[in-house]
C-alpha cells in the first residue's frame, strides 16, 4: 500500500498516514505518524474517551528526546491499516504537544514492512506473514 | 509523488490548540468543525452529518519532532 507523506509547513514534512482505529462499538479515522524510534504506538487519550475505551490502572512513564515524561495507560484496540485489521495494544497518553498519533515498532512494524522515500514524499508499507 | 498539503490548517490560527474533523484527509481539505475538545468537535461534526470525519489534533505551535519513547 503506498501512501505521501504529509506537509506540516514548508520545511516539515512527516510520514504520516490515516488509519481506523477500532471499538466493538465505533471507530474513528486518525492520522498517524509512522516513527521507527518509538517502542509503542502512543494515540491521544482523548481518542481512548471518545471511543469508550478500556485503559489500564497501570500507569506506564515514557520520554522523548526531552526531559519531561509522559504518563499513559494501556488500551486494547483494533486498527485498521492498507485493508488489514488486527488487534493491538496500544499507549494512551496526553499528546496534544506531539500533534499526532504514534506507530511504533510494537503494534506497528511488527505487522508490516515500511519503506519511505523522503526524496519521492512516499510512504511502502506491505503486510509481514504475520497476516498470512 | 505529491505529499498532502495541510499547511493551510497548520497555519490556520482558529485551528491552533484545537482538534479539527476533515471530511477526508487530503491536501487543502474541508474543515468541518473544530473545537478544544475531541467529543465537542465530533458532536459538532455529527450535527453537520459526518458521523466518522478525520480527527486531528493540531498543536498550538508545529515544532520539530525528533523521536518519541
Amino acid at each position: 500500500m503506498v501512501y505521501s507523506y504529509l506537509t506540516v509547513t514548508s520545511t516539515i514534512r512527516r510520514p504520516t498516514i490515516e488509519i481506523i482505529v477500532k471499538t466493538n462499538k465505533n471507530f474513528a479515522i486518525y492520522p498517524v505518524l509512522i516513527d521507527s524510534g518509538a517502542d509503542y504506538c502512543i494515540f491521544s487519550l482523548e481518542l481512548a474517551k471518545s471511543l469508550g475505551i478500556r485503559l489500564s490502572k497501570t500507569v506506564i512513564k515514557f520520554h522523548g528526546i526531552g526531559k519531561d515524561q509522559i504518563k499513559g495507560r494501556w488500551g486494547e484496540v483494533d486498527l485498521k491499516i492498507a485493508n488489514y485489521t488486527y488487534g493491538a495494544r496500544v499507549l494512551f497518553a496526553d499528546i496534544s504537544q506531539f500533534d499526532h498519533g504514534i506507530l511504533g515498532q510494537q503494534g506497528f512494524f511488527d505487522h508490516f514492512d515500511v519503506r519511505l522515500s523522503h526524496q519521492k514524499q512516499r510512504i511502502e508499507i506491505e503486510p509481514i506473514k504475520v497476516f498470512n | 509523488m505529491k505529499a498532502i498539503n495541510m499547511t493551510m490548517i497548520y497555519s490556520n490560527k482558529n485551528y491552533k490548540g484545537k482538534w479539527v474533523a476533515l471530511e477526508k484527509y487530503e491536501s487543502n481539505p474541508r474543515v468541518i468543525s473544530y473545537a478544544k475538545t475531541l467529543e465537542e468537535t465530533l458532536r459538532e461534526a455529527g450535527q453537520k452529518g459526518f458521523k466518522h470525519p478525520v480527527i486531528m489534533q493540531i498543536p498550538k505551535k508545529v515544532l520539530p519532532i525528533v523521536g518519541v519513547v
